[in-house]
């Protein structure tokens, strides 16, 4: 018997359905189905993730879409051909546009007018179709719009009174002429996952299972069954119906083709043309003297194959975003290996220049695949906006619109909803999400939770706990509803650009910001279907330097772009080996920290390799030890075979990039362009699925034809296996590593100018603005707090006569430059107010509260928040007088004469250090006064304990105790269970790392104290750098939050 | 000349602060809202013997509360402060929260509430009885205020934005504010603070504009009126042990009780006969009502069922009526129903007659309702629930349209199972089926499918199979 599965509601149709669509269709293909239509409720966002499935299980897949119509009727639409497609995506369009994010409205006359070429299922619902003269309306109505494209489905569900409701219906389709199909509702592909199905439906009703009551499903029967089930359920007539339909079904998602946009070419010029035409332009620009031979050689190549491969307006479609950005003086750069070709560096797409880094062409353009390149690029994050309307404007919403990210279960997640729909007691779900570390494993949690469990038993707290069944059911249900989707959200800046309508290839719905417009599908399934995206992206990096650059062009007027920064710098680079990093792009964090000193760059490439070598991929595949071995010339550099030298050479022999990988499958295995990005992408979902292992052979094959050893074929593939998703491009290296120089080069020349930047593009990168003003007063810059009568609305640099830059450090003499804090580092101040006191002052300075009263319209709240924050010190004395005097303040101020008597004296004292520094952390986030350890310095345990400077003089291996506060937790995968803590006292931070064994031990200081005292042994590792690393592993943790009172310090966690 | 002189200054007050603890579990005191104002009335009555001059404090921010009471005018009466106290303690053992309470005195009734914060702080009492005897109050202020001054600023609880605000500015006590004041008087609190504030602190320390300068006109003294509950009472011209000839007089006393709460807009919901022997043997009946009453009718009626089931145990010779809560008439909503005829109001009559009488005659647990709960499983789909409470009577669609029989077991009958097919008081044939149930997967899974099947005699059966068991079961019988 042949079947077509016609009503398969999967987890796409959130919080309904209760399985993947991947494994829906990998069921049907199992039970022997011909075809499996995904019917989710007015929604296409599954349907990318059946077809992927679907071709590799062989099997037909049939996209429609399930409505609730505004009338009642409850009907399914399937797309038999491509024009019918674009009918449905449009028409789910038009009904989610109309809604709230999230929701639909379908009316039925639009059904009529817009569904011209879909098939319709009619779906009789036992339940609430019981008006008949209704129903014979809707009969009436439907045969007369759709005639032979209406079928009535028939849902057999093992409900009660089904057999009754089948005759009236058999009776309604022969009076009308409707053919009955077979159209069992499967929400799930097992009926195993029932107990999910009924808790998400208490999740997205917002109660508890067991207060469904007859809301839950009766039975688990809506689930894909067996041929032999369902020829008992359903008369055979039905079930051939359903083959009936299958055979109008001609349309593939293989037929979705992409329409780039064409307007961007000028009349008179063919796309080619016009391309090479820019090209050329750039190319004069680029080179001045004439185009090197090679350089020339290289862009007839590329442009071969982009005008081979038909990616003309692809590139100019880039071109042109990145020519607004630059028209609107926003800064930035391409990234990607398509991005980093000598036609794009001839376009002004990117600043690398050929040579620089090996680019991999193919990896992005390759003739075997008929795959779009991917160009990511980067904008300024604080006017990424502004392109983006940029894009809407262009090429409206109808053609331009935003990815959707999926936003999916993850464990808290999982246990906050899961906890709520059993009923368990909200503080017991609350203690249970708070013990789940980012890192616990399935089993150590369980224990975990059994011990919570009895812990709080026997604590006798007063709320319920469930049962040790019910705890089982809840486990298995949590790892269940892992991975589920549970809405979906817009990506961070992949725009999909068509030059016709983007409904006509996917559904388009309301993003939760308004006036912002998602499709349906996902980063993935947009690579899975080919289609052209541009990610314009935001990067704080290049606000601070565009902000940097601006300062330093002040006084100092030859730098005023990124390529007027003196290239090779040594003492740049001389810093960077010396782990002096905070603040700098890619880095500063603590990974990266303690590899400069040991991998030493002094080139701009040895840059781009310390980006890529700190990864999962490289650290994974065994590359770091070997590299540096060999680059600080404790082993030789060899090659096992002199095919390889050219791909390794510039890595000294051992693979650190993605693009090696591939370049070592072309060489060394003998694959094909094509090929070998087919093991990129197989290295990309690695661990997902076992895809990579299906080249093994022939890769080890191809490497044993070219006469590689077995052992180093092996080796080799293990190392490609180890690089997993995680291994890092070239191309991107070497885009960020030019960020990376040159904001290492302005911090290194221009620390104040680059402090008072980065402070004011945050939020952004790894350290929080106390951590970057504690680092810049490290390095002698002088702070100065706000002023009511100095600062603007941005941090400033202010000339000052005092500059305590060491001189070893900066031996020529340096500006003499202070950081001001601005107005914006109130955060509760009224910003348009905060903009304004500049400008409300101009150069006659506030002389009194109530002349600053009188002269600006500054409210009793902004007045609060300035005296909050100290910023009438100069005119009060203190922060107490500052609001006493502030709160007398009214705005009818202005309207009583001189001579009222407005001063009265405050009694009572300025506020002690510690609370000063309690209001300052309130108001500003951060001090300017003592470190809080040095306050406490001098106070029992700390008086025992080290500082950070102490430790360099203390030898190796010796047991110390330290303390500070909790600025960063990190547990990457890579650590093999261990845990880096960094902790900051009054001279720097000290970097903690915690093994395993002891994080058991001590779990909860670690993961919730702020301010933390460590005792451990000190590892310093100082043989063959200038710098030493140094570590502190810890064996006793103690938390002292308490001491900090109502200081509040922001710690930066990362899973 | 002094400020002191310019009018003649008001007389020497001293209050007594009573205040009683914060979550307090002693079983006298009820914490609810009503239950504290009710404690706080109760107190009021007790200690009015000592002074008219009462006011009670519930405090809108912690769950302190208490009276206040101006003692000055009965020093006299009493003969001393300390005999005072001594008396108020004694009544307040008798109230059984003598060892619950906190009382401080002071000049102003503020300035006594806070200084009953002052734990274990001694008060002087003999110096507080020499300045008020030699009539020097200025001394008496000084006194106090440093009485005050320990006290933090928190304990101004009214003004939270004003705590908040002067702890910022550096204060601490209200020894700071003082202090301030005495600087730069109540004028620097008044503009920065408000009126509200400014106009606390200047009664709490009794002062116009600084501490120099005495509050020019004197607050009025509250005066507490006791509530007086509804009494009234009927002598019979001899005593009467038949309900029929107690009626009379009943009809009378209700009469009167309506007329009482129509001239104060008032209703009640119980009241209390009390049966009053010649040798002033008592006996109290109390009639409650589910819904509150300005008329007598209902009350004589239930009045009436009540006292049907009663056994006289002497003859009436006075009868009382008593009626000692009632509440405000405006806090109840009414439907416009001038006629009082309509079909709703008549039954709702009824049915309250009704149910009282059963409640009299069965007892409250007696009488419930029964109400459909929803869930897929058929045995549990109704509850029993409390008379008051409010069933669920409207069933779900997918239960409306459900095949179910009108008689449900409440425990399956099982069915057996023989070579022959199924037998329940004889053979049973399937008719239609199965309609399968699998729920309940998060206490006790089951699986079920139903039938509908007829008994040999032409009886139609719902019947199940369980499915994890393997056996029959009856589940009802359509009628």
């Amino acid at each position: 018997m042949n079947y077509t599965h016609l009503h398969t509601i999967t987890n796409f149709t959130f919080l309904s359905g209760a399985s993947h669509p991947q494994e829906m269709v990998t069921r049907a293909a199992e039970l022997g189905y011909s075809a499996i239509a995904i019917t989710d409720e007015c929604s296409l966002a599954g349907v990318v993730k059946a077809f992927s499935a679907a071709q590799k299980c062989g099997i037909e897949l049939i996209i429609g879409s399930h409505f609730f119509l505004s009338n009642g009727i409850t009907l399914i639409a399937i797309a038999p051909t491509r024009i019918a497609y674009a009918e449905l995506s449009g028409f789910i369009t038009l009904a989610r546009r109309r809604a709230d994010k999230g929701n639909y409205e379908a009316h039925i006359e639009d059904l009529r007018f817009r569904l011209q070429h879909c098939l319709l299922i009619w779906l009789c619902d036992p339940i609430n179709d019981n008006n008949e003269s209704t129903i014979q309306l809707h009969a009436d109505y439907l045969t007369r719009a759709f005639k032979d494209r209406l079928w009535l489905g028939i849902n057999h569900q093992l409900h009660s009174g089904e057999q009754q409701h089948f005759e009236r219906w058999q009776q309604l389709g022969k009076e009308w002429g409707i053919p009955l199909v077979a159209a069992g509702q499967a929400l799930m592909h097992s009926s195993k996952r029932k107990m999910l199905l009924d808790s998400l439906t208490a999740i997205r009703l917002n109660t508890e299972v067991q207060k469904l009551g007859t809301q839950t499903r009766a039975n688990s029967e809506a689930y894909l069954k067996t041929l032999g089930q369902l020829e008992k359920l359903y008369p055979s007539a039905l079930l051939e119906e359903t083959e009936r339909i299958r055979e109008q079904c001609n349309f593939s998602m293989e037929e979705l083709q992409y329409q780039y946009p064409r307007e961007l070419v000028p009349a008179g010029f063919a796309p080619d043309q016009y391309l090479r035409h820019l090209v050329r332009q750039g190319e004069q620009q680029r080179y001045p003297q004439g185009t090197p031979p090679e350089v020339t050689q290289l862009i007839e190549k590329e442009l071969g194959l982009i005008i081979g491969e038909r990616y003309e307006f692809f590139f100019l479609t880039v071109y042109d975003i990145v020519e607004f950005a630059r028209s609107q003086d926003i800064l930035c750069q391409g990234r990607g290996s398509a991005a980093n070709s000598v036609v794009c560096y001839c376009l002004g797409i990117t600043e690398i220049a050929p040579g620089q880094i090996n680019v991999l062409f193919e990896r992005f353009i390759s003739k075997e695949r008929n795959e779009p390149p991917d160009i990511d690029v980067d904008f300024e994050h604080a006017r990424r906006e502004e392109v983006i309307q940029y894009i809407y404007q262009k090429y409206s919403r109808e053609r331009a619109a935003l990815a959707a990210t999926v936003i999916t279960y993850r464990r808290r997640s999982a246990v906050r909803d899961l906890g709520k729909a059993l009923g368990f007691d909200p503080i017991f779900i609350t203690h249970l999400a708070s013990s789940i570390a980012w890192w616990d494993e399935r089993t150590e949690w369980e224990q975990r939770l059994t011990r919570l469990s009895e812990q709080l038993r026997e604590s006798n707290q007063a709320f319920i706990l469930p049962s040790q069944q019910k705890l089982h059911l809840f486990f298995d249900l949590v790892n269940e509803l892992r991975g589920f989707p549970r809405h979906l959200s817009q990506h961070v800046g992949g725009f999909v650009i068509a030059q016709d309508r983007i409904s006509d290839l996917v559904p388009i719905e309301n993003a939760s910001m308004p006036e912002r417009t998602i499709i349906q599908w996902d980063k993935e399934d947009l690579e899975t279907m080919r289609l052209l995206k541009v990610d314009v992206l935001a990067l704080g990096m290049l606000t601070a330097l565009k902000k940097t650059l601006r300062i330093i062009q002040k006084y100092q007027p030859g730098i005023q772009r990124l390529a007027d920064i003196p290239a090779e710098d040594d003492a740049t680079y001389k810093m960077l080996r010396m782990a002096d990093s905070v603040g700098v792009f890619q880095v500063e964090s603590r990974a990266q920290m303690s590899m400069l000193p040991r991998l030493k760059p002094e080139t701009f490439y040895d840059l781009v390799i310390q980006i890529a070598i700190v990864r999962p991929g490289p650290i994974q595949g065994g590359m770091v030890h070997p590299y540096l071995q060999r680059r600080n010339k404790k082993e030789k550099v060899t090659y096992e075979h002199d095919d390889l030298e050219p791909v390794l050479k510039s890595t000294l022999g051992i693979p650190i990039f993605q693009e090696q990988a591939i370049r070592l499958a072309m060489v060394a295995a003998g694959f094909s362009g094509g090929r070998a990005d087919e093991l990129r992408r197989s290295m990309a979902s690695w661990g997902k699925n076992s895809d990579l292992e299906k080249f093994e052979e022939e890769f080890i094959t191809g490497m044993l034809t070219r006469n590689y050893s077995l052992d180093f074929a092996v080796r080799l593939f293990e190392q490609i296996k180890g690089f997993g998703g995680y291994g890092f491009p070239e191309s991107h290296s070497a885009s960020f590593a030019l960020l990376c120089y040159a904001s290492s080069w302005c911090k290194r020349h221009h620390p104040a100018a680059f402090y008072c930047a980065l402070l004011n593009s945050q939020p952004m990168g790894f350290y929080s603005p106390s951590q970057l003003i504690q680092d810049a007063k490290r390095h002698g810059i002088v702070v100065l707090p706000v002023d009511i009568n100095r600062s603007e609305y941005e941090n400033q640099l202010e000339k000052t006569a005092a500059n305590n830059l060491p001189t070893e450090y900066f031996p020529n003499p340096q500006p003499l430059f202070a950081i001001r804090l601005g107005f914006c580092q109130i955060s509760s101040l009224n910003i348009t107010a905060a903009q304004q006191i500049a400008r409300w002052r101009g150069n006659k300075p506030f002389t009194s509260l109530e002349n600053l009263s009188r002269r600006t319209p500054l409210t009793a709240t902004d007045l609060g928040q300035l005296a909050a924050a100290d910023a009438f010190a100069q005119l009060t004395g203190d922060r107490h007088e500052s609001r006493w005097q502030a709160a007398a303040l009214k705005p009818y101020i202005s309207l009583l004469e001189n001579s009222e008597d407005q001063h009265d004296l405050l009694s009572m004292p300025a506020p002690s250090l510690e609370k000063d520094m309690q209001d300052d952390y309130t108001s500003l986030g951060l001090s300017l006064r003592t470190h809080p350890m040095a306050l406490l310095r001098n106070q029992s345990p700390f008086n025992r304990c080290k500082t950070q400077r102490e430790l360099a003089s203390i030898g190796h291996g010796r047991f110390v105790r330290v303390a500070g506060l909790v600025t960063g937790r990190q547990r990457p995968g890579t650590a093999k269970g261990s845990m880096f803590v960094t902790l900051e006292d009054e001279t720097g931070n000290i970097n903690v790392i915690v093994w395993q064994q002891t994080q058991v031990h001590f779990r909860e200081p670690l993961l919730n104290a702020q301010l933390l005292m460590i005792k451990g042994v000190l590892e310093i590792n100082a043989t063959d750098s200038e710098t030493p690393v140094i570590h502190l592993v810890a064996g006793h943790l103690q938390d002292y939050t308490h001491c900090l009172k109502n200081l509040s310090v922001n710690s930066r966690d990362f899973h | 000349m002094t400020n002191n002189s310019v009018l003649s200054p008001p007389a020497i007050r001293l209050w007594l602060a009573i205040r009683l603890p914060a979550n307090v579990s002693h079983p006298s005191i009820d914490t609810s809202e009503n239950g504290v104002e009710k404690k706080l009335m109760e107190l009021c009555e007790t200690l009015y013997q000592f002074t008219p001059h009462l006011q009670i404090y519930i405090s809108g921010y912690t769950n302190a509360n208490g009276v206040l009471l101006e003692i000055s005018r009965s020093l006299t009466l009493f003969g001393g402060i300390q005999i005072l106290l001594d008396a108020i303690h004694q009544q307040l053992q008798i109230q059984n929260i003598s060892q619950h309470y906190h009382h401080a005195l002071a000049h102003t009734a503020q300035a006594a509430w806070l200084c009953s914060f002052l734990d274990g702080q001694e008060q002087h009492v003999p110096y507080i009885e020499q300045k008020i005897m030699a009539h020097q109050p200025e001394q008496l202020r000084q006194f106090f205020r440093e009485q005050l001054q320990p006290l933090p600023v928190t304990c101004l609880e009214e003004f939270p934005r004003a705590i908040t605000a002067l702890k910022q500015t550096g204060f601490v006590l209200l020894g700071d504010i003082i202090q301030q004041i005495q600087v730069s008087g109540l004028r620097s609190f008044t503009k920065r603070f408000g009126n509200e504030f400014s106009q606390y602190l200047s009664d709490m320390l009794d002062i116009s504009q600084d501490l120099q300068q005495t509050g020019l006109f004197s607050a009025p003294v509250p005066i507490f009126h006791p509530e007086i509950p509804f009494i009234e009472r009927v002598d019979f011209e001899f005593p009467v042990a038949q309900l029929d000839l107690l009626q009379p007089g009943m009809e009378l006393l209700l009469q009167k009780l309506s007329n009482y709460l129509q001239q104060r807009q008032q209703q009640c919901q119980m009241v209390e006969w009390h049966l009053i022997s010649i040798y002033q043997e008592r006996e109290i009946i109390r009639v409650h009502c589910d819904t509150p009453q300005q008329q007598g009718n209902l009350l004589l009626d239930l009045s009436l069922i009540q006292l049907e089931q009663y056994a006289f145990r002497f003859a009436v010779d006075q009868l009382e009526l008593h009626c000692p809560f009632t509440s405000s008439l405006q806090g109840q909503t009414y439907h416009l129903d001038f006629s009082q005829q309509s079909p709703n109001h008549k039954t709702t009559q009824d049915f309250t007659l009704t149910t009282a009488k059963l409640k009299a005659r069965l007892g409250n647990s007696a009488i419930y309702k029964i109400s459909y709960k929803d869930d897929h499983l058929p045995e549990l789909t109704n509850d029993i629930i409390s008379y008051h409470k409010t069933a669920w009577q409207a069933l779900p669609v997918l239960q409306q349209q459900a095949l179910r029989p009108k008689w449900l077991f409440a425990i399956p009958q099982t069915i057996e199972h023989t070579a022959t097919g199924l037998q329940w008081r004889g053979h049973l044939q399937l008719l239609a089926g199965p309609e399968r149930i699998h729920t309940h997967w998060w206490d006790t899974p089951t699986a079920r499918d139903y039938f509908m099947a007829q008994r040999y005699d032409g009886l139609r059966l719902w019947i199940f199979k369980d499915l994890q068991q393997q056996r029959w079961f009856v589940q009802g019988v359509f009628c």
